[in-house]
């Protein structure tokens, strides 16, 4: 591991915001890598990342983008600063056309964007409140990719698609990461989290109980009875 | 025939000019579902800055109508700032804290400056002849420019970048930040903007309905009309339904006693209510 992760949290907790607590959470995302987050409903998996992308503030710790202190500023600030999250349920602006979604955050790379994401291309004038779960995932991860991020935070991408669907998110994503964006992720589908990502972070109760490779992590015993069902 | 066709030709301007009045209380609400009740004071105030700009200053018409836009947009902004932002979701407290700036905007215009009706002089002659039909100048102007500005607004919202944020705010202002919009800053403007239009509308109605403290009232009863009528929030249901309102109203007066003649457009209120609560165009989220 390098010591100059893209992103470092160091003994963030949070008490009130967004409904799960979370206690003294510390971890780094490296450039380039892939990162997942597994836990149970309420484990606080979306509060992390919400505390992260500025929606709620920590009550203490300190969330570091490149040497930056980025704790407690406002999501539009973190946004400008370079962090990118989808959220979770893949909420698009349903009343605009999939155009208008992209143009919000467009800072320009569409035409590099775009081809990651070949379904989108061809429903470019649809109105976005039309689209598939899995086609909206993939306008949600395309926004955040327009933002020009130096790490995406996805919450939950494969949550209420059918399997085939969760693949095909699962291999876009996969996709991103293979040019060169980093990604911090956060997933019920622990097998497929687990595949995919490089490495992954076990969250319980709000605390991190388990750390390490993704090879690590699927052998452990506690992970491979309560998350991978073996 | 032809007193029927006048008649709804009146009324169609009048329906511009209703639109024109509550274009900036329906921007409001629609993108940032604050019910503004101090809307009909903030109009009355508007028009009194292009009243003594045009009387103290001896500012031209339209430099007096500038001035109003100005200095309400920045009126508005302030009172988003100190007044409604820390209200934010807290509904009952809004209505009370629009409810209470409205009463001491308007008390405090009847102070400072009497109660009596007062006209901006806009000389030229007092009505044009087109074809067969007779209009007041004043009106016909004022339904003209109400057209223009409502137009414009729906072309501001619908085909602009700007547009295109302040409809993804209405829609989802948290969604919109994660993208790196300022929420807060797109509400301050939307709320100047409202403010500013409310001013102009004034303005340009003075001619018509003149101008005095007590004004703000029908502007707020017509305002949440219109804005019910159209669907909350609706820039082309705030204009067609301006336009009914209009209308019905015109032919109510040209045709019936003008005793009762002020229940027909409540009864179009009312039916909407009952029948359709959403108003004509009323979808969620749904501005243009």
């Amino acid at each position: 591991m390098s010591d100059h992760p893209i992103l470092r949290i160091e003994h963030v907790s949070s008490r009130f915001a967004g409904g799960s607590k979370l206690a003294d959470i510390s971890l780094s995302v490296q450039r380039g890598e892939l990162v997942s987050i597994l836990g149970a409903n309420g484990a606080g998996k979306s509060t992390l990342l919400g505390v992260i992308a500025g929606l709620y503030r920590p009550s203490s710790g300190r969330i570091l983008l490149e040497d930056r202190d980025i704790t407690g500023l406002p999501a539009h600030q973190v946004v400008r600063a370079g962090v990118a999250l989808a959220p979770q349920n893949h909420p698009v602006f349903e009343n605009m056309s999939v155009t208008d979604n992209l143009a919000l955050s467009d800072g320009g790379r569409e035409e590099q964007i775009l081809p990651l994401f070949p379904n989108l291309a061809a429903k470019r004038q649809q109105r976005a409140g039309r689209l598939s779960g899995g086609e909206r995932q993939m306008l949600s991860m395309a926004q955040a990719m327009l933002t020009t991020p130096k790490i995406c935070l996805f919450d939950e991408p494969s949550s209420g698609l059918a399997p085939k669907i969760v693949h095909e998110v699962f291999q876009t994503i996969r996709t991103l990461v293979d040019h060169g964006t980093t990604v911090l992720m956060v997933e019920q589908n622990a097998r497929a989290a687990l595949e995919l990502a490089d490495r992954a972070y076990v969250l319980e109760q709000g605390r991190i109980v388990l750390s390490g490779s993704s090879r690590e992590i699927s052998a452990n015993d506690h992970v491979r009875r309560a998350y991978l069902g073996l | 025939m032809h007193l029927f066709v006048q008649q709804v030709i009146n009324g169609v301007l009048l329906g511009g000019m209703f639109a024109l009045m509550s274009i900036g209380l329906s921007l409001v609400f629609g993108i940032m579902k604050t019910a503004n009740f101090a809307y009909g004071a903030l109009y009355m105030l508007g028009g009194y800055v292009a009243y003594w700009s045009s009387v103290l200053l001896h500012a031209p018409y339209p430099v007096a109508v500038l001035a109003a836009f100005v200095v309400m947009f920045g009126a508005g902004i302030l009172i988003e700032v100190a007044g409604f932002e820390p209200l934010r979701g807290n509904e009952d407290a809004t209505l009370i804290f629009g409810l209470g700036l409205a009463l001491v905007l308007r008390g405090g215009a009847i102070l400072a400056w009497g109660s009596q009706s007062r006209f901006i002089a806009t000389g030229g002659p007092g009505s044009v002849e087109i074809g067969s039909f007779i209009f007041p100048t004043a009106r016909l102007w004022a339904g003209i420019a109400s057209f223009a500005i409502v137009g414009a607004i729906y072309v501001l919202v619908s085909r602009t970048r700007w547009g295109r944020v302040m409809r993804a705010v209405a829609d989802n202002a948290r969604r919109a930040s994660l993208l790196g919009i300022n929420a807060r800053v797109v509400y301050w403007l939307v709320f100047g903007l409202g403010t500013g239009l409310s001013a102009v509308a004034c303005v340009f109605l003075i001619p018509v309905f003149s101008l005095s403290p007590t004004v703000d009232e029908s502007a707020l009863y017509i305002g949440f009309a219109v804005v019910i009528l159209g669907g909350l929030g609706n820039i082309v249901g705030c204009a067609v339904a301006g336009m009914i309102l209009g209308i019905v109203t015109t032919l109510a007066y040209g045709y019936t006693v003008s005793t009762i003649a002020p229940v027909f457009p409540l009864l179009v209120l009312v039916l909407t209510l009952v029948f359709r609560p959403q108003g004509l165009f009323g979808t969620r989220g749904r501005l243009a």
